[in-house]
């Protein structure tokens, strides 16, 4: 993989985590399915970036290609992941493996089942505190006088309560379907923070969750990322929680991202067709609304559109847009869209 | 626990009962004079009603139901009409030499079913993967019979490397006799430090077990290849895995400890499938087993040692399953 862009000018950045032209393309038995075209975003330290994009549009895709996630099923995947000084992408599976669940760590959707069913939800914490936190246990037994076990298990009381977990002894003993998917969802997020992660990747962390165990939930990530100096990339489907929780927003399209802006502008101000459509379709600022209201489907990516990969679905399209792939322009400060109606304005 | 192992014992008992009382009334449905066939072809008329009433087959069927029942219930399974002996007593001997067979193949399944299914799984999409499939595509779809034939006219036709068939060679019956202490000749040999029969019995094995093994290891294989992949695209490996646990720790301990219980669920079936297996494959080696033994009896109308048989063949394969049943629950919580 190429480093287009120097060590030193990377520092100078202060962005915590950049994608630059993140392409991603799976075999599929049809041909190379071209996932993700061309992702860029760059996420600031502290900040909360909406990822929103209906489904099939390669959210996930692009969360998993930031800690490279595929395993067994590697895409194929071009680009580069900036973090800390080191492009993610090209770092090795035991430095991966440091970064991992450390400094960036993930939540996801179904937290239920995203706990393994045959260890005890005690023992999985147990494992993760014992990689993460040797000095904070070190800490615990000298102030409290503890066995390394017990040490161990006062730490991942603390982590629990924190998360607004009560009756937490019985809860160490659980197994995963023993616990509702709000109590699931409070321990995965839990284990995600450990260790004070600097990001953290949060795909549809909610959707599956009841409206009020969602609020609680949001309230409680935001907060927790707040103490703890977190960045969260939010994804989600749902453009009334962005606009209520974050402070970005970048709206994603079969595998581009079409617009970035602050929030505040991007709903005041669309520019892309695309954002236009999603946000006629939300009846009320703020409101829960999902995002398949927008006429025409996504398009197959074995065979995407040339061009922007939104002219099928667009009623300003030109002839350009069907030749030509639009580039991320700033149309307005930290206002970018990728569209020809403004690459030509200028 | 205890309850469930409660209900598997009741369960048992229920299907002793069951199959005893099928086993017998069709044993009774079977052509042939029972008494004629006990004393043999020349007998006078008047040993064959001196039989009959020894064998209490004058009686009533019903008569003769409750008597068998009683019988059973002091593990007295009446006389084999072809050996005259005790049916219980041929079953003690005949047992352990099929275990032998069963055991041996079903170690051997297993083992290496669970090894060339992990080795596939772990190196999917490769060529390797793709030779293990072909191996155990070949492996599952052979007939036992026509593999048991097979190795026979291969190993010993051919090459010359194993025995056509037997236990034992005809010399050594003489020379090294086997002393039956436990049943399983080579445990047996081992204790009574007879070393060549034990080397002879273990060269008699060979082919046998291996017919025995093939279709159970192609099974397992497979299924421990799918199990592993299916457990591998979980939500909680991912999740593990954005957690930071390596990918080694995800395949070998989660990957795994999750695809165990359907992993021993498979070998729990095979037992039932090589218990079905050992009566070709004794007929086929001369293996004088259990398997030998029932065609034996089958070919001459010997109804008692059949409905032993039967019930012999019921509660191993119970005990077996309840045994696989009680191990994945110590494995997998989710059973309750
Ligand atoms: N490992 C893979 N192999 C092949 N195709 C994949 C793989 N992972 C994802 N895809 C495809 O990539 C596309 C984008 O998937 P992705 O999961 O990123 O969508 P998403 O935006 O997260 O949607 P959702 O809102 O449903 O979660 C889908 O068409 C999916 O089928
Ligand atoms: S580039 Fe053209 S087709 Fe694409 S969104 Fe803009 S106007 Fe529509
Ligand atoms: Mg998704």
């Amino acid at each position: 993989m190429e480093k287009t862009i120097p060590q030193k000018a990377r520092q100078k950045t202060k962005a915590i985590l950049e994608v630059r032209d993140l392409n991603v393309a799976f075999k599929t038995a049809r041909g190379k399915a071209k996932i993700l075209e061309g992702v860029n975003f760059e996420l600031f330290p502290k900040e909360i970036l909406a990822l929103v994009g209906e489904t099939g549009s390669g959210k996930s895709v692009t969360a998993k290609s930031i800690l490279n996630l595929f395993g067994n099923y590697p895409g194929q995947i071009q680009g580069q992941v900036w973090f800390d000084t080191q492009d993610l992408l090209t770092l090795k599976d035991a430095q991966l493996e440091s970064i991992r669940g450390n400094r960036i760590s993930m939540v996801f959707q179904n937290p239920q089942s995203s706990i393994n069913p045959l260890f005890t939800l005690g023992e999985q914490i147990s494992r993760l505190i014992r990689l993460y936190l040797v000095p904070e246990i070190k800490m615990a037994r000298q102030e409290n006088n503890l066995t390394e076990k017990q040490a161990v298990i006062h730490i991942a009381r603390q982590k629990l309560n924190e998360v607004g977990l009560t009756d937490i002894d019985r809860l160490l003993k659980s197994y995963a379907g023993e616990i509702s998917g709000g109590m699931a969802q409070r321990y995965r997020i839990a284990l995600a923070l450990l260790s004070s992660p600097e990001i953290l990747i949060a795909d549809e962390a909610t959707s599956a969750l009841d409206v009020t165990v969602q609020a609680h939930i949001l309230k409680l990530m935001k907060a927790l990322c707040q103490k703890k100096q977190t960045a969260i990339l939010f994804i989600t489907h749902d453009l009334g929680i962005a606009a209520q929780i974050c402070d970005r927003v970048a709206v994603m399209y079969a595998g581009r991202i079409v617009e970035v802006a602050k929030t505040k502008s991007l709903f005041e101000n669309p520019l892309h067709p695309y954002t236009r459509g999603l946000l006629k379709a939300v009846p009320k600022f703020g409101k829960k609304e999902d995002l398949s209201f927008v006429p025409g489907m996504i398009p197959d990516l074995v065979h995407p559109p040339k061009g922007c990969r939104f002219h099928t679905r667009c009623s300003q399209a030109m002839t350009i847009c069907r030749r030509e792939k639009p580039r991320r322009v700033a149309a307005e400060s930290r206002h970018d869209v990728s569209c020809f109606l403004y690459e030509l304005e200028k | 626990m205890l309850l469930f192992l409660f209900k598997r014992f009741a369960g048992l008992i229920a299907l002793l009962v069951v199959l005893s009382t099928l086993v017998f009334f069709f044993t009774r449905s079977l052509p042939g004079d029972v008494a004629a066939l006990y004393v043999g072809g020349t007998a006078k008329a008047e040993e064959i009603e001196r039989a009959r009433v020894e064998l209490g087959l004058d009686k009533p069927l019903i008569v003769q139901y409750k008597c068998y029942i009683q019988k059973l219930l002091q593990g007295d399974m009446g006389i084999s009409l072809r050996t005259h002996r005790p049916v219980m007593q041929d079953l003690m001997e005949k047992i352990p030499m099929s275990m032998e067979l069963v055991c041996w193949a079903l170690l051997f399944a297993a083992s290496g079913g669970v090894l060339l299914g992990v080795t596939a799984a772990y190196h999917q999409g490769s060529l390797l993967d793709e030779v293990i499939k072909w191996f155990t595509s070949a492996a599952v779809s052979i007939p036992i019979f026509f593999f048991a034939l097979l190795l026979q006219l291969f190993f010993f036709n051919v090459l010359g490397w194993f025995p056509l068939q037997g236990r034992l060679d005809t010399f050594l019956e003489f020379s090294n006799p086997i002393e039956n202490i436990t049943g399983f000749s080579l445990v047996d040999t081992i204790i009574t430090g007879n070393f060549a029969a034990f080397f002879n019995v273990a060269w008699h094995m060979v082919l046998p077990v291996a017919a025995l093994t093939i279709g159970p290891l192609g099974i397992i294989a497979r299924l421990t290849r799918s199990a592993l992949l299916d457990v591998m695209q979980q939500d909680y490996i991912l999740a593990a895995r954005a957690s930071g646990i390596s990918e080694w720790v995800l395949f070998f301990y989660y990957g795994l400890r999750n695809a165990l219980s359907p992993v021993l669920t498979v070998i729990g079936l095979s037992v039932a499938l090589i218990l079905l297996s050992t009566f070709y494959v004794e007929m086929i080696f001369n293996w004088p087993g259990i398997g030998y033994y029932a065609l034996a009896a089958i070919m001459s109308l010997d109804y008692t040692a059949l409905m032993g048989v039967s019930l012999m063949i019921g509660t191993v394969y119970v005990m077996a399953n309840t045994l696989m049943d009680i191990v994945r629950r110590i494995v997998d919580p989710r059973i309750k």
